[in-house]
């Protein structure tokens, strides 16, 4: 999935699989809620 | 405990390969495992903020999961309160050669596997490096079934968030924030192989440089849902 921005907020997300096929999520500006 | 989400794992079929893959797409910097012995398992220095983790082969020699593990007191406990909830263990609770930690896994009402632990990541968030992984998420077909179940296991506060089917899950004691989602209701994400239907549970790994003067965005601290096992405020 490609960056996709989340609507009504600054953060973006995204989703790719590494070699096996795993899951694996990217994301910007989520920091500040962890 | 405050059971929170203070790890996160890849186990596959080639431990060292993705070691390798890993290392060079994020710059994580990973100790090396050992291929021949019976625990082919490196660890990640955690970036900025985020969790530490590890990468290995799997025993079994499957393509085993990405995932995250809760901390708890009594894994044992957990998985049979997880049965108990829709659940599934996994693998039974063992303790790590040479190591104070016990490990155990569990699958949730759609078959996510999850990892809890007692003892692990006892060095806490990093304090550099980028690409930090700042958060946990499990995405799935019925989000009401799998927000109660998370709540009763682990009692954490669940929230709704408004901008697609989406929940929050609060960050408790040091560990990191997470979500709970329906995966087809996530713009792009049905229509990549990443999202079956059956879905998944990850973390995600920051990419940029955390910004904290963003304000909060209220759309997404919205109605809370869930707070405690014993709640009554489950939809």
């Amino acid at each position: 999935m490609p960056v996709t921005d989340v609507p009504g907020t600054h953060m973006k997300i995204a989703y790719f699989t590494d070699p096996e096929g795993h899951v694996i999520g990217l994301s910007s500006g989520l920091g500040f809620w962890s | 405990m405050a059971n929170s989400v203070l790890w996160f794992e890849v186990m596959g079929k080639d431990g060292s390969a993705l070691r390798k893959f890993y290392s060079e797409l994020f710059g994580w910097k990973i100790s090396a495992g050992d291929p021949t012995s019976g625990l082919d398992y490196g660890l990640i220095e955690p970036g900025y903020g985020g969790l530490p983790g590890g990468i290995g082969s799997s025993p079994d020699g499957s393509s085993g999961h990405a995932t995250f593990y809760v901390e708890v007191d009594d894994p044992t406990a957990i998985l049979d309160r997880a049965e108990i909830l829709g659940g599934k263990p996994i693998r039974p609770e063992t303790q790590v050669p040479s190591m104070r930690v016990k490990l155990a896994y569990f699958a949730d009402p759609e078959g996510h596997v999850i990892g809890v632990s007692n003892g692990a990541a006892v060095g806490g968030r990093g304090d550099a490096g980028a690409n930090p992984v700042l958060w946990f998420e499990v995405m799935g077909k019925d989000g009401k079934t799998l927000r109660n179940f998370y709540c009763e296991l682990f009692g954490w506060t669940i929230s709704e968030a408004s901008a697609f089917d989406y929940w929050m899950i609060e960050a408790t004691g040091e560990g990191v924030a997470g979500g709970i989602g329906i995966g087809r209701s996530v713009p792009g994400l049905s229509a990549t192989r990443t999202d079956s239907g059956a879905g998944f549970a990850t973390f995600k790994v920051e990419f940029t440089i955390p910004q904290p003067f963003w304000p909060k965005p209220k759309s997404l601290a919205a109605r809370r849902l869930c707070q405690s096992r014993t709640s009554q405020a489950h939809t």
